[in-house]
């Protein structure tokens, strides 16, 4: 990634209103909005170039390419806000969506917390690839392929698709800011089971995000490990009977339990005073095995962000250190509402450090338990109770991996479960866009 | 450039090239999306936007490969660009890999229909103010609220299908719903929260007439919370239950219809070898519905889909047993079986897949009360907040409301929690259907990209596990 600051020009034309691009459509939109009487405005422009070689059924049946952009406009007026984006960037789409928004906001209700990003130094980023490599993506996939039919004779793939992607963003408001960001990246995604003459086994799924087609399609993130699985998982068979134990998070796992105490963090949870940890600020909320960490701004991730949507730049920041709670992820809206402070970035690229025992070790440590590949379950109640169907699953027992599982329900609460961790692998899983360990919590129901 | 710019024209109007006499099989789709989003929370506006994304795109298919390309704008120039570019992108995979001419049925079928509403649109500030009325009655009514949330949701989807086959078609569906969400606390200080969702085809000003309408159900939702708050968990384990029509609808969805759609089908799901063979209890049929149902028009009614096809109702199960899947024109050639016309897109940049329109299992003649008194000992389940469904037929719904049966009668409310099955072995259990149906559109199916379904159903009464302790 690379950063140059104190670019000249848009910002200063916009502060003193007297020299602005009229070609551009940003430039254009903040002058109209200006003129319309708006206080304070904030806008981006963006726009996505991608070209995708998608999968059906075992071979590669399309390509896709195009590119979308967003105009997005936002305005305060009388301390009322409406926001509104389009994609057609004339003038006349433009003029007709400032005249709209300007309804909006005095139709609306004043709210003295509505605001804009302070003046902050103009920067330039750029990260990743600028352009496509169609015929490394191709014979990549097609690699891909020719690996599944000799190594994974018995795997459906139900769905892949591997893009490219380049994402231009440019952020401007009334107070000078004036952020710019290209990034470009590649992103795999696929959906598979297994298939034989009398059976099939669940779907399964993982995707990942790279910068570069550095290596083989299949040994991205978990998907070698995942087709494995997939292969074994034809004996399936229900548990002997319900019991409590253990439970191994799979990394492909992780997101269902990491983000209930992600999402309980955020603005809607705290600003309607729902959230479990709206007074464990600084307080331990999880096992100190535990330390997570949003990184927009590690140049291994391959979507990670220079500045917040509400017109920050990012930060990183450590979510949960050794269990203790050292930030929430309000935006700077969500703060005034609160009274709380405004987080360093808005989530995501999220590494959960690795511990010191192997998956080996911890299954070998597991007397009665599952390792659970995915969780299928209803969304957790804000309280934390959580059930969901154990899917690409395996019942331990005595330390040893029995069979795989079939119609297995799992029961508990986040928040209890996540406070129960007692083992973190020294494996992880690098997805790209986070990085996961596994991890062992115990007095699960299982039924 | 001047005269480019004047003649800019909408989705409906805008001059479309002839593709008939083009030598391969090529859709072109001009397509607006215009969602609006208003929100209360605890009497705060935290969301008022717009959103409006249109564009055009093409799809071509060149020995058996398919192109399809897309721009962000509507005018001349790029649906020349994306048509070339479509074609560049097809041409792409057939020199890589080759493949054979696929022969599509020579089908070819027009329709226009505009579902906007006849009355004056209606301004940002009487929406404003339905939602201030509804809010004031909550906080009147509903004493103990930790947080209220009151959020309108208004999409109109507007599309234009052209065909190499000579199909062409323009739709205009617009979908709004209202959402009602209460969270009180328990005697441990734990949240708890219940949604109440009013969902329907059409604009703003012919789905919402009066916040007073609302007034009942906005009572009952209070009074299920206050039942919710004094919940016990469920007893885990195979239970008899009955599923109210959003869960049946849901199940007709995510559980039967998933697996009988036929791209799922060739990639080998297990209604595959399922057609003809009996599923479920005779006293089951499920329909997939294209567009109407008894005359009315349904929630996501479809009238073309988006490879031109006319969109038939496909009869997924007629008591008991498997009949047909839903179809694309590729998956109803390969299968030799007739198109269901199941292709859609959700915006101009994506592709079209085999989606559900309207799904749902048809009524029956029981009465909600004689189920629920026909049970000794089992659950009566209202409210979900998601499903799931796999390759094998085993589906999963999270539970948000729900009560207990004891002797035929209700009894206390529960905990949220998850019920889960195989779908056509809990299908065979089936015992009862209540007379009624109810449908409901509110969400998004995701299958790579997200598109709004319709999900009905009556009452059944059948087995399956339930969490729980």
């Amino acid at each position: 990634m690379s950063q140059s600051s104190n670019h000249p020009g848009f910002n200063q034309g916009c502060q003193n209103h007297s020299c602005y691009d009229q070609s551009c459509p940003l430039s254009y939109a903040m002058e109209q909005l200006r003129l319309a009487g708006f206080e304070k405005t904030q806008c981006s422009l963006s726009s996505d170039y991608r070209q995708e070689l998608n999968v059906e059924n075992g071979a590669i049946t399309l390509l896709r390419s195009g590119s979308d952009r967003e105009l997005y406009l936002s305005g305060i007026i009388d301390q009322k806000k409406a926001s509104l984006s389009i994609n057609d960037l004339s003038h006349d789409s433009i003029d007709s969506a400032v005249a709209e928004l300007l309804l909006m906001a005095k139709g609306s209700e004043a709210d003295d917390a509505y605001t804009i990003a302070p003046a902050q130094p103009t920067g330039v980023f750029s990260a990743g690839p600028q352009l496509a490599d169609l015929e490394a993506m191709y014979d990549s996939l097609k690699a891909f392929l020719a690996h599944l039919k000799q190594n994974h004779p018995s795997i459906v793939m139900t769905e892949c698709s591997l893009d490219y992607t380049r994402i231009h963003s440019r952020m401007v408001n009334s107070n000078g800011i004036d952020f710019t960001e290209t990034r470009g990246n590649y992103n795999g995604s696929l959906m598979f089971n297994a298939k034989n003459d009398h059976d099939i086994t669940s779907l399964n799924y993982t995707g990942f995000t790279t910068f570069t087609l550095d290596k083989p399609f299949h040994q991205f993130g978990s998907i070698e490990q995942l087709l494995r699985s997939s292969q074994a998982e034809f004996r399936a068979q229900p548990l002997p009977k319900k019991f409590t134990g253990d439970l191994i998070i799979t990394p492909d796992a992780m997101d269902d339990f990491i983000g209930f105490l992600v999402g309980s963090v955020t603005d809607a949870p705290l600003i309607a005073n729902i959230s479990l940890y709206k007074d464990k600020l600084h307080e331990a909320v999880t096992s100190p095995c535990l330390t997570l960490k949003s990184l927009p701004l590690d140049s291994t991730m391959p979507n990670g962000y220079p500045f917040t949507s509400d017109g920050f730049q990012a930060e990183n920041l450590t979510l949960l250190n050794n269990g203790v709670l050292e930030s929430f992820l309000l935006t700077d809206y969500g703060a005034r509402k609160t009274g709380l402070k405004k987080a360093v970035n808005e989530g995501g690229c999220m590494v959960l450090e690795p511990g010191e025992q192997t998956l080996a070790d911890i299954i070998a440590n597991t007397r009665e338990g599952v390792i659970l590949g995915r969780l299928s379950g209803g969304t957790p109640a804000d309280k934390g109770d959580f059930s969901g169907v154990a899917k690409n699953s395996y019942y331990i027992k005595d330390g040893q991996i029995q069979f795989p599982l079939t119609e297995t329900m799992v029961s508990g609460n986040m928040a209890t479960l996540l406070r129960s961790i007692v083992a973190v692998s020294k494996d992880v899983v690098d997805f790209g866009d986070s990085c996961y360990p596994w991890l062992k919590a115990t007095k699960v129901n299982f039924s | 450039m001047i005269i480019e710019v004047l003649q800019v024209m909408t989705v409906k109007d805008h001059p479309i090239p002839d593709l008939t006499n083009r030598p391969l099989y090529t859709e072109l789709r001009l397509q607006e999306n215009v969602r609006q989003t208003l929100q209360l929370m605890n009497g705060d506006v935290t969301s008022n936007s717009v959103e409006t994304v249109s564009g055009v795109s093409a799809r071509i298919c060149d020995q058996g490969q398919w192109g399809f390309a897309s721009l962000p704008e509507i005018n001349d120039r790029s649906i020349t660009q994306v048509l070339q570019e479509a074609g560049n992108n097809a041409a792409f995979l057939a020199h890589q890999q080759g493949g054979q001419s696929v022969r599509f049925p020579d089908q070819s079928f027009s329709v226009s229909k505009d579902f906007s509403s006849q009355q004056p649109a209606a301004p940002l500030e009487q929406k404003l103010a339905f939602l201030k009325t509804i809010d004031r009655y909550v906080q009147e009514n509903c004493p103990g609220l930790e947080s209220r949330i009151i959020r309108l949701h208004l999409e109109t989807i507007s599309k234009r299908v052209h065909t190499s086959t000579g199909s062409q078609g323009f739709t205009r569906i617009p979908r709004t719903i209202l959402t009602v969400c209460l969270v009180t606390s328990n005697d441990q200080q734990e949240p708890v929260e219940l949604l109440h969702i009013v969902s329907d085809c059409g604009d703003y000003q012919d789905v919402l007439t009066e916040p007073s309408s609302l007034y009942a159900d906005i009572d009952k939702l209070y009074q299920q919370l206050l039942d919710k708050k004094e919940a016990v968990p469920a007893s885990a384990g195979y239970k008899e239950v009955i599923l109210d029509s959003e869960l049946s609808g849901l199940l007709a969805h995510e559980a039967i219809g998933h697996p009988v759609e036929a791209d799922l089908v060739l990639a080998g799901s297990v209604a595959a070898e399922l057609q003809g063979e009996m599923v479920a209890s005779p006293l089951v049929s499920m329909v997939d519905f294209a567009h109407s149902c008894d005359g009315k028009t349904l929630p996501v009614p479809v009238f073309i889909d988006d490879e031109g096809s006319k969109p038939e109702d496909a009869v997924l199960i007629d008591q008991g047993r498997l009949t047909s899947f839903m179809h694309n024109r590729y998956s109803a050639a390969q299968l030799k079986q007739p198109s269901s016309g199941n292709a859609r897109a959700f915006k101009y940049f994506d592709e079209p897949l085999i989606r559900m329109r309207n799904t749902a299992i048809l009524p029956g003649h029981d009465k909600l009360e004689a189920m629920i008194a026909s049970i000794d000992d089992g659950y009566y389940l209202i409210k979900s907040n998601n499903g799931e469904a796999d390759a094998t037929a085993e589906f999963m719904f999270g539970i948000t409301l729900g009560y207990e049966i004891k002797n035929g009668q209700l009894g206390r409310a529960i905990q949220d929690t998850t019920i889960s099955g195989m779908a056509f072995d809990v299908l065979k259990t089936v015992t009862m259907v209540s007379d009624s149906l109810h449908w409901e559109c509110s969400g998004y199916c995701g299958k790579k990209q997200d598109i709004p379904v319709a999900c009905g159903g009556p009452a059944i009464k059948c087995k399956l596990h339930i969490g729980g302790e």
